[in-house]
């Protein structure tokens, strides 16, 4: 599924990314890259759920991580 | 997965135990009608339901072996499969008991479905249905075929949906959806508190605010649209698509109706020309006068004759008659002269010289002579008197004959208008005769598109001719129909594309406005979480595009490999905007083969299914078996060797009753060994134990021999 959204092309061009260098999620996680670093997040820590809850705290995990280490 | 072994008890013709040692590769269940292919294919059929229906019939038993109960006794109808799954061996095992009561009754009891599972030395029994773990009810759909119309896993309409769902990670995109919109929602308000803060802006971003959630939600009223107007123009396709095969009957059947109506106008009308009141023109137009001419010519002879009789016998009497008076006058009035009186003159000349010049006697006026002389002249000037009142009587006292006469005049001064009456009458019956011809050239015309029209309507799978003809009359309402939905999907896909841009020129602008404020990094994670948002949706259709190709491209190679020596076509799979699914033959042209033939179908199909086999078992890391009963029914010899062969190659359990490999012997059907012995696999024959009673069920149960 990483590899199928950061496939996305219009994500490519504007945040920058080499798609290739992840082989797994974990690789993702620690990426450099945040939007690459996101969408393994909201992966790995939804896990498929559609729990509200679980939902809320992805949310924020994800939220706080794009505001914290985004550079504008 | 792979079956190892399939055992069949009491189940209908599988009269006690009976048994199948499958191997891994193509296995061969060969049997002739009624030997109990059908029956094998049933009573795997009945172990691989899950859903609980079914479970026990009194249909299902061996009718031999209840026969052969004796009261209060009974036995159990069982079919198992040993199979190897994951490096596990499994038992899969459906069972019920059957007793005979006193009155001949049979009655079920004791149903269990159990999964049994060897481990090292413990046997471990679950529940039937957890063998829906290692053979998924979604993925069976694709395993199990009977007969050649079975083939079409298409043909369900969700069944392409299920497809991607099965055989593509699709589905778990579901919770990802729901979460990003969960997401960009709390984002957005995120932002939209921070930029509250922004007393400068309030206005521009109230503004901004608006014209979002007006586009956003014009989108969804378009993306609504554009969803109904595909799902509209889907249906008018496939309404479309049902009839393609019926088109062409129904433009002949148009045609032909078309020829027939003129045709029956024409015979009307041919018909309505033709006169033959003859019994009313032989008085009104006086054709009974067409005799005339032959009655006018006896009737102008006989006159003749009778005229020219009658000329004769009034001549002849005129004579007798005239002679007759001469005589009588004669004899009666005429006094004879003396011969020396020489006559009147001579008379007259004595009386004017008063001398009798006979005896020469002078005769003085007035004498005795004299007187005598003049009154013997006056006797005989009177004798010569013919009497007036002495006519002669006619011969004929009426005129009738020349009144016939003049008749036949008339008749004969007629006799031309006969002959123009004659050509009248012969006109009028060449035309007659010539419309008589016309009507029956017409009427084998007609025939002809009559049986015309019976050769369509037998050849329509039971369409009716109102049907055919509706279908036509729907034809260009459908395509029309069509056409329009079409146009109006390019023009709210074209108004989607311009609300998009305005959408995301207002989200920029908003995200713009943020910039140097406190907001800024809410506006840009709000933005961020929106397109990783986009990403996911692309990565579901571009997934499922993935899948599609794949089938694609597998099924194509399987297909060269099944007609390598044929027209075959290409495989696409085409997704209907209606979410509906349909595997279709193209031509190099890239048109549709809407009617390939019944082989080639079979083959484009199952190459299908192999794919898909293929891409379950790249799922699972385990293969699946493939059943088909009698696959190959519409091939001809050569294409089922070559069929087989390429199935005995395709490194896949394959299961396959059929009644090929069977030649006729004596009137019996046997084994063709030739042939089987070119196929690499497993091979059984399986046939009606001997001998049976051809009217008595009771007796006829299965045998099976493995033959290689």
């Amino acid at each position: 599924m990483l590899h199928m959204v950061l496939d996305d092309q219009k994500l490519q061009e504007l945040y920058d990314y080499d798609k290739s260098e992840y082989e797994d999620l974990y690789q993702a996680l620690n990426s450099d890259n945040v939007i690459v670093a996101a969408v393994a997040r909201i992966i790995k820590y939804l896990d498929g759920s559609t729990e509200e809850s679980d939902q809320k705290k992805v949310y924020m995990t994800v939220f706080n991580y794009i505001n914290e280490n985004y550079i504008l | 997965m792979i079956i190892q072994k399939i055992e069949i008890e009491n189940f209908r013709s599988y009269y006690k135990q009976n048994s199948f040692e499958l191997t891994n590769g193509l296995n061969l269940i060969i049997g002739s009608n009624g030997d109990g292919k059908t029956t094998f294919y049933e009573a795997l059929e009945w172990l691989f339901r899950t859903d609980g229906t079914n479970r026990m019939d009194t249909k299902l038993i061996s009718k031999k072996r209840i026969e052969e109960l004796f009261a209060n006794e009974s036995d159990d109808v069982r079919v198992a499969m040993t199979y190897e799954h994951k490096s596990k061996t499994k038992i899969l095992e459906k069972r019920f008991h059957f007793t005979k009561s006193f009155d001949g009754e049979v009655s079920t009891s004791n149903y269990s479905f159990n999964l049994i599972e060897n481990s090292g030395i413990e046997r471990i029994v679950k529940d039937g249905v957890r063998f829906d773990f290692d053979l998924p009810s979604e993925i069976r759909k694709y395993t199990m075929f009977k007969g050649e119309s079975d083939l079409d896993v298409f043909q369900n309409s969700n069944a392409l949906k299920m497809l991607v769902e099965t055989f593509s990670d699709v589905k778990d995109f579901e919770a990802y959806f729901a979460f990003m919109e969960y997401a960009t929602k709390k984002a957005d308000q995120a932002r939209d508190n921070a930029q509250k803060l922004d007393k400068k802006n309030t206005d521009r971003i109230k503004q901004l605010n608006r014209t979002i959630e007006f586009e956003t939600g014009t989108l969804s009223d378009i993306e609504r649209e554009i969803k109904n107007k595909e799902n509209e123009a889907g249906n008018f396709d496939s309404l479309l698509k049902s009839i393609e095969q019926s088109k062409e009957a129904s433009k002949l059947l148009i045609a032909v109706n078309r020829r027939i109506e003129t045709l029956s106008q024409k015979r009307s009308q041919v018909q309505a020309r033709i006169n033959e009141d003859y019994t009313i023109s032989l008085l009104d137009d006086m054709w009974i006068l067409m005799g005339f001419a032959d009655v006018a010519e006896e009737y102008s002879i006989k006159v003749s004759e009778m005229d020219k009789q009658r000329r004769k016998l009034e001549r002849n009497y005129l004579l007798t008659v005239g002679q007759e008076k001469a005589i009588k006058k004669m004899q009666t009035d005429f006094v004879p002269l003396p011969v020396h009186i020489p006559g009147q003159k001579v008379m007259q000349e004595m009386l004017d010289e008063e001398v009798c010049k006979i005896c020469g006697r002078p005769a003085k006026k007035h004498s005795e002579a004299w007187e005598f002389m003049l009154h013997r002249l006056e006797e005989y000037q009177e004798s010569l008197k013919v009497p007036e009142d002495e006519e002669i009587t006619p011969y004929y006292m009426n005129n009738y004959i020349v009144e016939l006469q003049k008749r036949d005049t008339t008749l004969n001064d007629n006799l031309s208008e006969i002959t123009r009456l004659r050509h009248k009458i012969l006109e009028a019956i060449a035309f007659n005769n010539r419309m008589h011809d016309e009507v029956k050239k017409i009427d084998a015309n007609l025939n002809m598109e009559f049986e015309q029209k019976k050769r369509i309507l037998a050849q329509t799978d039971g369409l009716t001719e109102e049907q055919l003809l509706a279908n036509y009359e729907n034809i260009s309402n459908w395509v029309e129909q069509k056409s329009k939905a079409e146009n109006r999907i390019d023009i709210l896909k074209r108004q989607r594309a311009q609300h998009r841009a305005a959408l995301d020129e207002a989200q920029d602008a908003l995200g713009k406005l943020a910039e140097g404020t406190s907001a800024a990094i809410f506006a840009k994670t709000a933005l961020i979480i929106r397109q990783i948002s986009e990403a996911f949706k692309s990565a579901k259709e571009t997934n499922k595009k993935r899948l599609l190709h794949a089938i694609e491209d597998e099924s194509n190679v399987f297909l060269e490999k099944l007609n390598s020596n044929d027209f075959k076509g290409t495989i696409r799979i085409l997704e209907k905007a209606n979410g509906q699914g349909e595997a279709v033959l193209m031509n190099n042209d890239n048109t549709r083969i809407f009617t390939p033939n019944t082989a080639l179908r079979t083959t484009y199909l199952m190459s299908v299914l192999f794919a898909i086999g293929k891409l379950s078992s790249e799922r699972d890391k385990t293969e699946f078996p493939l059943l088909f009963d009698a696959p190959t029914s519409s091939f001809t010899d050569a294409k089922e060797s070559e069929f087989f062969n390429v199935i005995s190659k395709l490194k896949k359990q394959v299961i396959i009753v059929t009644k090929s490999f069977l030649k006729e012997r004596n009137g019996e059907a046997v084994l063709d060994q030739a042939k089987i012995e070119e196929v690499k696999g497993r091979v059984f024959r399986i046939e009606k134990k001997k001998p049976f009673d051809d009217k008595k069920l009771g007796t006829i149960q299965t045998v099976i021999s493995k033959i290689k």
